[in-house]
């Protein structure tokens, strides 16, 4: 018998050589203890051969990295990962979370401190560094003036002048530093300043206005 | 394993020696399930098994500038877990009672997906591989399992060709006696 039980094991090893292999089934076939044999041995490889692999866990290639021991990477080694080696964005939702908190919360601190910019352009209150400019300009036959610049984002209905006797006048509260600006006219007529202390091209083939500030 | 694969893990395992830890993870997200299932059979014990199978990646990373190119990464990677599994089951033989082993056995825990999955056939299939000796386990997981031919068992195990036939046969033989009673079919 424990010769019979070979012949299943060296079937199941794939061990018989094709010339006999024929033979060897039709043995066991014929054979009720032998075939018996043959099933239960076939029945439980099959069910070991069909558990086949198990999933590890998902975070297992991570954890393994995590783990590594830290190495002093070779110089060219280095060279040559950061100019050919591919890369792998990981990230986790924490840190997707705080990316976004922290974009959020700079833009609005970018707002705020825009806002207090123009704040500071259109009203500077008592007591902050602010110098009062005072423009003027004539032109007897305007019927409204206004003055736009860089310190009033180039709005043109923002800061009107005012007529005294044919000479348009405003007073500006404006910070150190360099503003360049433009007189329009009826609200159509773009006039650079005659008396400014210097000029810019606008990059439209006309000249800005530029008035210095200073304490 | 291809041409192709050899060579391109030729590439990684040269990455790695000059420190590029990095490289590693393509040869542990290749690899892991292999180590995992190997000690997971061995084991029977899925937090166990992933231990094993972590530290034995660890190993291999330590041990990366001993490794003959021309031998194949995975045989030597599965050679690592089993003697990690082999360690550690005799750390537990040595800690623990026979009645304590049987019922660590009972009570092995298995991770979420794998509960979701694991029917009766698999607690059957793992009931009998636990109760094989380990010699016969290992060869029967190899040979079974991961279906390697016995030239790739022989350089894995280190262990004679007709050596390892007689641990199949036998562990077979023990295999069907262990899954006949449960009433379990293919």
């Amino acid at each position: 018998m424990k010769d019979e039980r070979d012949i299943v094991h060296r079937l199941l090893d794939g061990d018989i050589p094709a010339a006999e292999k024929d033979s060897i089934i039709r043995q066991i076939q014929d054979d009720p203890v032998l075939r018996k044999e043959f099933d239960d041995l076939s029945s439980a490889v099959g069910l070991i051969e069909q558990e086949g692999r198990l999933k590890p866990p998902l975070a297992f290639t991570a954890s393994v990295m995590g783990r590594l021991p830290g190495r002093a990477e070779t110089l060219p080694a280095r060279v040559k990962r950061f100019l050919f080696g591919s890369r792998v964005l990981r990230w986790n939702m924490a840190t997707a979370m705080a990316i976004v908190l922290l974009t959020v919360v700079t833009t609005t601190l970018m707002m705020k401190q825009m806002t207090h910019q123009e704040a500071l352009y259109t009203a500077a209150g008592p007591g902050s560094s602010v110098e009062t400019v005072r423009l003027t300009f004539v032109a007897p036959a305007a019927k409204r003036v206004a003055v736009a610049g860089d310190f009033n984002k180039w709005r043109t209905d923002s800061h009107l002048m005012t007529r005294e006797n044919g000479m348009w006048t405003i007073d500006l509260p404006l910070k150190p530093g360099a503003y360049t600006y433009m007189f329009i006219v009826d609200g159509a007529h773009w006039i650079t300043d005659p008396h400014a202390e210097s000029y810019r091209d606008d990059g439209f083939g006309y000249r800005n206005a530029v008035m210095k500030v200073s304490i | 394993m291809s041409a192709l694969l050899q060579d391109d893990e030729h590439d990684i395992i040269e990455r790695c020696r000059e420190g590029d830890g990095d490289a590693y993870a393509v040869l542990v997200d290749r690899y892991q399930s292999l180590a995992y299932t190997v000690a997971c059979r061995m084991l029977g014990d899925a937090d166990t098994a992933n231990d094993i199978a972590q530290e034995s990646f660890l190993a291999a990373y330590e041990g990366l500038r001993h490794f003959r190119f021309g031998s194949k990464f995975s045989s030597w990677l599965t050679s690592i877990v089993l003697n990690k599994c082999r360690d550690h089951l005799r750390s537990r033989r040595a800690t623990v009672g026979i009645d304590e082993i049987a019922e660590i056995r009972e009570t092995r825990r298995r991770n979420p997906e794998q509960e979701a999955s694991a029917g009766e056939s698999a607690d059957a299939v793992q009931k009998a591989l636990d109760g094989l000796p380990p010699d016969y386990r290992e060869v029967i997981i190899l040979k079974h399992i991961e279906e390697l031919d016995y030239q790739s068992i022989s350089e894995i195990l280190g262990v004679s060709i007709p050596a390892l036939k007689v641990r199949a046969h036998r562990g077979r033989e023990l295999l069907k006696q262990a899954l006949a009673g449960t009433g379990v079919e293919r």
